[in-house]
């Protein structure tokens, strides 16, 4: 792993941390998967809005990581889903886009991180969400 | 009528046919004085007698000698009476006169003898000669479009001896914009005695002018100053809601002159106008236009004296109405002129404006187009930058390698698309033609996709006409813009669908078809389908079918597109053709030039 990467939780608090991953690029999921679960998370992927917030209702997660730009319907309404659904899940919106971070919609979210292929920030976001769903 | 000692020598057969109350001149068959009347004297020459035996040419004004040369002479040569109706006698400081002449030619006692005699003026000369009159002004006034000029003439022609109407002063009152007030503008006139004297000696002096001369020397007219005629005018006002009984509002609301003989004592005359004016008569004729006054003309005799006649005040009213039209349409040059200025100066701002926003829009475009480059390069950027870490963390999964390598290569080809669209600015395009087989071309495109768009559950048609035959067009670029429809096409279809390609030849055209059962686009969407940077997606640049309008309009071809939310849409790429070879058909359309 690199030195940049290293977040202060351990590998187990991370086993038990449950992450749904939603994008609707392929190959960028194929490899968020791989990372994701390389860092101790159990991962699970969504390749819409929709189906996102199919797998919200069967199980929910610990932390959504939430891609914004989708066809058909965009991630920042299947925000408002998710919220409407429990207030207390912690979202994190995960684009590539930086001014969405301007829509009022977006303040919403737990965090906001723009896709790098350094996830050392995604990592931070992810726990730190965890943590305070654990503690509240 | 006041007597008039005969001049000396004068051999008058009777003293007392001078009082007859008819003008009249006798002269020799020379043309010399013999005898004549003060009525002949003073009311037609406005001369004192001359000495008996001088030359008429020496005694009688210019006008009337020019109107009697012709008729004496026949009158000489026939033995037979002349009549002259209308004539038209001027004299500086006088309003024109119009006599009627009988000329008799006879014998005194020792000699021949030509009787000049004038009678009442006859209302038919009179008439003819007012018309004449104001025919030549209202010439002279249809020459100016300029208000200042405009009442300037009016004023020259209320005044001049020679071919106007020879009062002393004259001046203009308009109604302002607001229909409230009537307000002294301009006055011709001498400010005094000695000026008026000054000036008709000067005028007598030199060779006669015309109106439009007159009408042309306008410094030379106007005199200003604190006691000028024209400060004095400048300083009137009055009002056209309460002054409505008195001059001059009086004859603008009645709308016909008014002459005041007693304005001392005339209640139509207020005070301050008498004592501004100092005129005992005056005349004041409305300028009417479509029914309202626009205006008064003013004039009096104040140092010559003459009467102002019910002739000189129809004369003047008559010629009011010209130079109120001639005002109103001076004012309505004017407005036009300011109007026209004003256009001219709303295009500059609205030129102005216009480049503003055009490059408001380029810089606009610039932005969107810069955003959405990050967004696009960013997914695969991440993507690449991830596999990346993978590989560094375990370089010994030959699977994983693979796989890594794989998407890598992907992306960075897709991203190269991303950047050679960009690069290469919409309508530059340059086309290499080449005789090619279109159903060859859709064949080979269907076929190189078809695994790619099975994955994605699209199936792939291929409808291909068999007489569509070869056309000279750019392979590569025509490939690049079926490309682009289908990746579009496919973007259409998330949850899979069916993608046709098709040609099809029919009268002068040949067709290809790129048709998908997706999402389709609203009709806001379908006008801007092919301006670049609008997309629908939220991936791609926005440029793919901007790139295939560019690609097709470089061919000399049409694109359009038909489409409605969830009825799929349908891409058409017309080809114009001429009947060629027997194999195929030809292109008729004009390919932009080959400059690569």
């Amino acid at each position: 792993m690199a030195a940049d990467e290293q977040t202060d939780t351990t590998s187990d608090e991370r086993s038990t941390i449950r992450v749904l991953f939603v994008d609707d690029d392929a190959s960028l999921r194929e490899v968020y998967r791989i990372r994701l679960e390389r860092h101790g998370y159990h991962v699970r992927i969504a390749e819409s809005a929709d189906d996102a917030v199919r797998a919200v209702h069967q199980e929910r997660p610990d932390v959504i990581v939430l891609d914004i730009a989708m066809p058909e319907r965009d991630g920042l309404s299947a925000l408002q889903e998710f919220l409407d659904m429990d207030p207390s899940l912690p979202v994190i919106i995960h684009t590539a886009y930086p001014a969405y971070a301007d829509n009022f919609l977006a303040w919403a979210a737990d965090a906001y991180v723009v896709k790098a292929p350094d996830l050392a920030r995604l990592f931070e976001a992810i726990e730190k969400a965890a943590s305070g769903r654990r503690d509240g | 009528m006041d007597s008039v000692p005969m001049a000396s020598g004068a051999a008058c057969p009777c003293a007392l046919l001078r009082q007859i109350p008819v003008a009249f001149l006798l002269v020799d068959r020379d043309l010399r004085v013999m005898e004549g009347n003060d009525l002949f004297w003073r009311g037609i020459c406005n001369a004192d007698p001359p000495l008996p035996g001088i030359p008429i040419e020496q005694a009688l004004p210019a006008d009337l000698l020019d109107g009697l040369r012709t008729p004496l002479q026949e009158a000489a040569a026939t033995g037979l009476p002349v009549d002259v109706a209308g004539l038209v006698v001027r004299t500086p400081g006088q309003p024109p006169g119009v006599i009627d002449l009988q000329i008799v030619p006879g014998a005194t006692r020792d000699q021949e003898a030509v009787l000049i005699a004038s009678t009442a003026v006859s209302v038919a000369g009179q008439r003819v000669a007012e018309l004449t009159l104001l025919n030549s002004m209202v010439r002279v006034l249809r020459r100016e479009t300029q208000v200042d000029r405009v009442l300037f003439t009016v004023l020259t022609c209320a005044t001049a001896g020679g071919g106007g109407m020879g009062f002393n002063r004259a001046w203009v009152l308009l109604v302002d914009p607001s229909g409230r007030w009537l307000e002294g503008r301009m006055a011709l006139g001498p400010g005094s005695a000695e000026e008026a004297q000054r000036i008709w000696s000067e005028i007598a002096s030199q060779p006669p002018r015309t109106l439009e001369e007159l009408a042309t020397a306008h410094d030379r007219w106007v005199v200003e100053g604190p006691h000028s005629l024209e400060a004095t005018v400048k300083g009137l006002r009055f009002s056209m809601e309460s002054d409505t009984l008195r001059l001059p509002v009086l004859a603008a609301i009645q709308r016909k002159a008014i002459t005041v003989h007693d304005a001392e004592s005339d209640e139509r005359v207020s005070p301050d106008l008498y004592q501004a004016l100092g005129a005992h008569e005056f005349v004041a004729a409305p300028m009417v236009v479509s029914g309202e006054a626009c205006g008064v003309i003013m004039a009096d005799n104040l140092y010559g004296g003459a009467p102002i006649t019910p002739t000189h005040a129809r004369l003047l009213s008559l010629f009011a109405q010209h130079a109120g039209i001639a005002i109103e349409h001076a004012e309505l040059d004017q407005r036009m002129e300011a109007q026209k200025d004003e256009l001219a100066q709303a295009y500059v701002s609205l030129k102005e404006t216009h480049q503003q926003l055009v490059r408001a829009k380029q810089l606009a475009a610039v932005g969107e187009l810069s955003a959405r480059l990050a967004h696009d390069l960013r997914n695969p950027l991440a993507t690449v930058g991830g596999w990346a870490r993978v590989l560094e963390e375990e370089p010994d999964d030959p699977a994983m390698v693979r796989r890594a390598a794989a998407t890598i290569a992907e992306l960075a080809q897709s991203m190269e698309t991303i950047l050679s669209m960009l690069l290469q600015p919409l309508g530059t395009r340059s086309l290499r033609l080449e005789a090619t087989d279109l159903n060859e071309l859709l064949r080979g495109v269907g076929e190189a996709e078809a695994n790619k768009l099975a994955e994605r559950g699209i199936e792939v048609r291929l409808d291909l006409a068999p007489e569509s035959g070869v056309l000279a067009i750019d392979p590569a670029q025509f490939r690049r813009c079926l490309l682009n429809l289908v990746d579009n096409a496919a973007q259409a279809m998330p949850q899979g669908g069916t993608l046709t390609l098709s040609t099809q030849r029919a009268e002068g055209e040949v067709t290809v078809r790129v048709a998908d059962t997706g999402v389709g686009m609203a009709e806001d969407m379908l006008s801007r389908a092919f301006d670049a940077f609008v997309t629908t997606r939220h991936h791609g640049s926005g440029l793919g079918l901007a790139v295939v309008w560019d690609i097709i309009q470089a061919h000399g071809a049409t694109v359009e597109v038909d489409s409605a939310p969830d009825r799929g849409a349908v891409f058409t790429i017309r080809f114009p053709v001429t009947q060629g070879l027997s194999e195929g058909a030809v292109m008729s359309g004009a390919p932009r030039e080959d400059t690569a």
